[in-house]
């Protein structure tokens, strides 16, 4: 089923570091760490046309299979909006 | 009204009429201007710091007062510390005052010297490469710190990594090295470092020792160094060292915890640690046999700088 994505929050300062990145977020002053595939994800939130567009994606990219890439996603998503870096949650 | 720097003695009029003996420090990058009622107190700094003495400072220093209160009553007597007007800390005895103007000095680099990106580490060097040592109270950085500059490495302290925060470069700020009693010890044992003995008892660590670096070596004390190598210890006696590498990512979120003014940096924070983390490997050390653990970081210190080299540019013979 295709959800819409939620949008990153364009105050966020984001450093890439061999495949992973930090985030710093003045407004609560936290900084968060975004293992590889967290940071696809994250990334793909912008480009993407959907969430089951995400999955395919990275379903294309990592060896996940499309029921494995779904579940990663709606819960990677979830973690980046508890941690303020998206503006909410998968959207019907 | 003249002050006399080089004489602890010679007191001058100040803060109203109390008798004020003031004697200068330049540490490093730090400056410090110790004032007290009592000529004592400057003495008992003076064991651990009478090599640091200067008649100026480049910059605004540190002003730390130590006030004793007025009793007729020896054993009644009470010395008051504060750091740039902040009061600190109280205690009996005057041969605590060493430690406790190091902690007051401690405080005010904290609050007042935004001007150094600080973090809660260990700085050592050779020739013009440092290594951090950065850990929280506890992890055994001062221990490994006094046993690597036992071992011929240059000293920049073991309490603040400074870092000039344009260029990336570490400062020194040589205090003391403050052992806690447990690796009196080790260092005995494994370096030959002997005649430690308490100059200070505080409440959660029990004795500590004070080490001035430029007793154990003349000239151990660098002024500054560019950092190579990232280290987290975690104090462990005893055993084989093993070091496990850790990504740039977890080293600048481990750093970000470690630092004292990592938020009023801000963004900038994060471009100053970044940069730090991409010019030094980093690794989590689980420290082992004291002598092993420095042998193990001369070899990752080697293999960092060899690193380094074969990503140099080739320089073409002219």
């Amino acid at each position: 089923m295709m959800h819409a994505l939620p949008r990153i929050q364009s105050h966020l300062t984001v450093r890439t570091l061999a495949g992973e990145a930090v985030v710093y977020d003045p407004r609560s002053r936290a900084t968060h760490r975004l293992n590889a595939t967290a940071l696809t994800i994250w990334r793909w939130c912008a480009e993407a046309r959907g969430s089951a567009d995400v999955a395919r994606r990275l379903t294309a990219t990592f060896e996940v299979d499309a029921a494995q890439a779904e579940a990663d996603v709606r819960a990677t998503i979830d973690a980046l909006y508890e941690r303020g870096l998206t503006d909410g949650l998968l959207l019907s | 009204m003249g002050e006399d720097q080089t004489n602890p003695a010679a007191p001058n009029r100040a803060d109203g009429d109390a008798l004020v003996h003031v004697a200068r420090y330049q540490l490093g990058v730090i400056g410090l201007e110790l004032r007290s009622d009592s000529r004592r107190a400057v003495r008992e700094y003076d064991r651990y710091y009478a090599e640091f003495r200067c008649a100026s400072h480049a910059t605004d220093p540190i002003v730390v007062d130590v006030r004793r209160s007025a009793s007729r009553w020896r054993r009644n007597q009470r010395f008051d510390v504060s750091s740039n007007g902040r009061p600190r800390s109280s205690f009996r005895s005057a041969a605590d005052v060493p430690p406790h103007v190091d902690w007051a000095v401690n405080w005010a680099i904290g609050l007042d010297r935004g001007e150094y990106f600080q973090v809660h580490a260990a700085v050592l060097s050779r020739g013009a490469h440092g290594v951090v040592l950065a850990g929280a109270s506890g992890s055994g950085k001062s221990t490994l710190a006094a046993a690597l500059l036992l071992s011929g490495w240059g000293y920049l302290g073991d309490e603040f990594a400074l870092l000039d925060p344009d260029d990336g470069r570490l400062l020194a700020f040589p205090k003391a090295l403050c052992l806690k009693q447990p690796s009196w010890k080790l260092l005995r044992s494994a370096c030959g470092l002997s005649g430690l003995r308490a100059c200070c008892r505080r409440r959660a660590e029990g004795p500590v020792a004070l080490l001035p670096a430029r007793r154990v070596r003349g000239d151990a004390i660098a002024t500054s160094a560019m950092p190579r190598l990232l280290v987290f210890p975690a104090a462990r006696t005893g055993g084989a060292p093993r070091a496990r590498p850790i990504t740039p990512a977890d080293a600048l979120m481990r750093l970000a915890r470690l630092s004292f003014n990592f938020f009023s940096y801000g963004a900038r924070g994060l471009e100053v640690l970044e940069r730090l983390v991409r010019s030094a490997p980093a690794y989590e050390l689980a420290a082992g046999e004291l002598r092993a653990t420095v042998r193990l970081l001369g070899e990752l210190f080697d293999d960092a700088l060899e690193a380094l080299r074969e990503d140099a540019p080739m320089r073409v013979p002219a």
